[in-house]
């Protein structure tokens, strides 16, 4: 693979990254809950979508729309039963209860699918490719990149222009003023907590499509949307997306040169980045202009 | 004031405890690995029930601290003892390089920050052809007692466990622990009395990852090879959290509790690794929405018992 394919591969990883990174920063940002589980929603996102793939004849979309529907009813139930009686200004013991769901889901998928590297096979048109200045591109990342940017569009829309949007918005501010208003706070996050699995699970199964996975995934994809979080900053869609972008690069690239490392070279520009911004840069730079 | 009625209760549990320890009707290798646990997770108590530092990355200690002792023992043949404290020194190293890059993230920032940091140390020694890369390295074994060798191991695992608790206890007693206690309950109130937040978490800190290097060093010594993909195990974290939680986070008899239903959960589990992690996994989540401050917390709230007193009494 040349550098360039690699960085045109990166990108059209990096857009589902993105979305697990988004998926993340709704949950931290509106009701303060940083989802240990969240890694493990993406994987079993794949898990679900291949054994649907496997047992019934439905199309690829359809089978998207599928996990879609469960993983936010999922989502939407964790946050009801579970996560709303957690929900507070000491963040621990939310981390601590997803941190349980995560080892659960993660040995019950290994319990019912053995801990094999999986694929998912949907036919020829994993195998179709277009040329493009020189770069074969597979058309089915291509779609599968249009995708994730469709999917950016939409939860910037969903959150700018509906009423839940802006409920969102609001409980990530204040939540008391959203309540006089009429919310009823643990409905809007039970919503929020959906729509964060929905995204986190659409995404891993779109990522399934393309690359291997297993029941262990979940960790490495966890610490991705982490690191999506922290480098694109919360709350901001496109920071999120650019920081996907970015580290879907730094991952193909890295994995081009050396393919036993995994994700050692996306650890490495976060931390790299972490360095970066304690070094206070601007001043770094100002002192040398004078 | 230290009053010996405050001493006594925990004095005679730690000595039963030990006693039975010693008769467990087992081998050493059951005892050895149930005093090491235990010390990582009180350890991790305090950094995470005191100092309010949740770390999911002290696995990383633990694998580190392995290394050390084989890397000193192989390369240089200096005694076990320095091998030990070369175990001592890289827990301390990587705490400082990881507080110091982990300085400005609070909270899960830092929970999750320093899990990349355990993974990277994790894919970095994998990779690392002095070590045996991912294949892992044997122990250099020729200078060793072999007849005495479980004995050693044994001994060595409850002198840590016994002073990580004595440690701790005193360390909550001191000027030090009421500044932890009271940085966490009100960080604002805290500053304001000159309680120095970030050097009480950062003693802590580097306590937790010296406890946990060194436990790791006695079990791999123990065990005579390691390999990164066990000694940096996410399993260690889980272990050491499940404990902990079950057993009531922020108190000093809690991991002690958390400890043995560990290990009996195991027996009972023998064979059903998924089963035997589904269900710890369920139980800390059952802790959090029943009794967030566990087994131990629950006991306490309802009759103010503590075997370990860590609160000053008037008269």
């Amino acid at each position: 693979m040349t550098l360039l394919a690699a960085v045109l591969n990166g990108l059209m990883v990096g857009g589902l990254y993105g979305l697990f990174g988004l998926g993340l920063a709704l949950a931290f940002g509106i009701m303060r809950v940083v989802n240990i589980a969240h890694g493990e929603f993406i994987v079993l996102g794949a898990f679900l979508g291949a054994t649907v793939l496997a047992v019934t004849p439905l199309p690829l979309p359809v089978v998207v729309l599928v996990v879609a529907i469960s993983a936010f009813a999922m989502g939407w139930l964790m946050q009801a039963t579970m996560l709303n009686r957690l929900v507070g200004p000491n963040p621990i013991p939310a981390m601590i209860a997803t941190m349980g769901l995560s080892i659960i889901i993660r040995n019950a998928l290994v319990a019912v699918y053995g801990n094999n590297i999986r694929a998912i096979d949907i036919g020829p048109v994993q195998n179709l490719g277009i040329e493009v200045a020189g770069v074969a591109l597979g058309v089915l990342p291509l779609a599968i990149f249009a995708l994730s940017v469709a999917m950016f569009l939409a939860v910037g829309l969903l959150l700018r222009h509906s009423t839940t949007g802006r409920a969102f918005r609001a409980a990530a501010d204040d939540f008391e003023i959203l309540e006089t208003l009429g919310f009823n706070r643990r409905r809007v996050y039970a919503l929020a907590m959906g729509l964060a699995v929905t995204l986190a699970a659409v995404a891993g199964l779109l990522l399934a499509v393309r690359s291997s996975f297993t029941p262990f995934s979940g960790i490495e994809r966890l610490l991705i949307a982490f690191q999506v979080v922290i480098i694109g900053g919360l709350g901001s869609l496109r920071g999120s997306f650019l920081a996907g972008l970015f580290l879907g690069v730094v991952h193909v690239v890295g994995l081009s040169l050396n393919p036993n490392v995994g994700p050692l070279f996306g650890h490495l520009a976060f931390i790299l980045i972490l360095i970066l911004r304690q070094a206070d840069l601007p001043a770094i730079l100002t002192r040398r202009g004078r | 004031m230290t009053r010996l009625r405050d001493l006594l209760p925990g004095a005679a549990l730690l000595l039963a405890l030990t006693m039975g320890m010693i008769w467990l009707p087992s081998d050493t290798r059951l005892p050895m690995e149930i005093l090491l646990v235990f010390a990582m997770a009180q350890a991790w108590n305090l950094l995470c029930g005191y100092a309010g530092l949740l770390s999911f990355g002290h696995q990383a200690f633990v694998g580190l601290g392995g290394y050390a002792l084989f890397l000193t023992v192989n390369t240089s043949g200096l005694p076990l003892a320095a091998a030990l404290g070369a175990s001592v020194l890289v827990g301390v190293l990587a705490a400082a390089v990881m507080a110091l890059l982990l300085r400005n993230l609070r909270d899960a920032y830092f929970s999750i920050g320093i899990w990349v940091l355990a993974e990277v140390i994790r894919l970095s020694f994998g990779q690392w052809p002095l070590v045996g890369s991912s294949r892992g390295m044997m122990l250099d074994a020729s200078r060793l007692d072999l007849a005495s060798f479980a004995e050693m191991v044994f001994w060595l695992a409850l002198a840590l466990a016994l002073a990580t608790q004595i440690a701790v206890f005193a360390l909550l007693r001191s000027r030090f622990g009421l500044g932890l206690m009271a940085t966490r309950d009100n960080d604002v109130a805290a500053a304001s009395i000159g309680v120095d937040a970030r050097a009480s978490r950062f003693v802590a800190f580097v306590f937790s990852a010296v406890v946990c290097a060194l436990a790791g060093g006695i079990y791999y010594l123990s065990v005579l090879y390691i390999d990164p993909t066990g000694a940096f195990d996410l399993d260690w974290q889980i272990r050491i959290l499940f404990i902990v939680i079950i057993g009531g986070v922020g108190t000093l008899e809690g991991p002690i509790l958390g400890t043995l239903i560990y290990f009996a959960l195991r027996e009972l589990f023998q064979g059903q690794g998924e089963m035997f992690l589904i269900t710890q996994g369920a139980l800390a989540l059952a802790v959090m929405l029943i009794a967030p401050r566990g087994i131990w917390g629950w006991v306490q709230d309802r009759t103010g018992w503590q075997i370990f007193p860590t609160r000053w009494r008037v008269g």
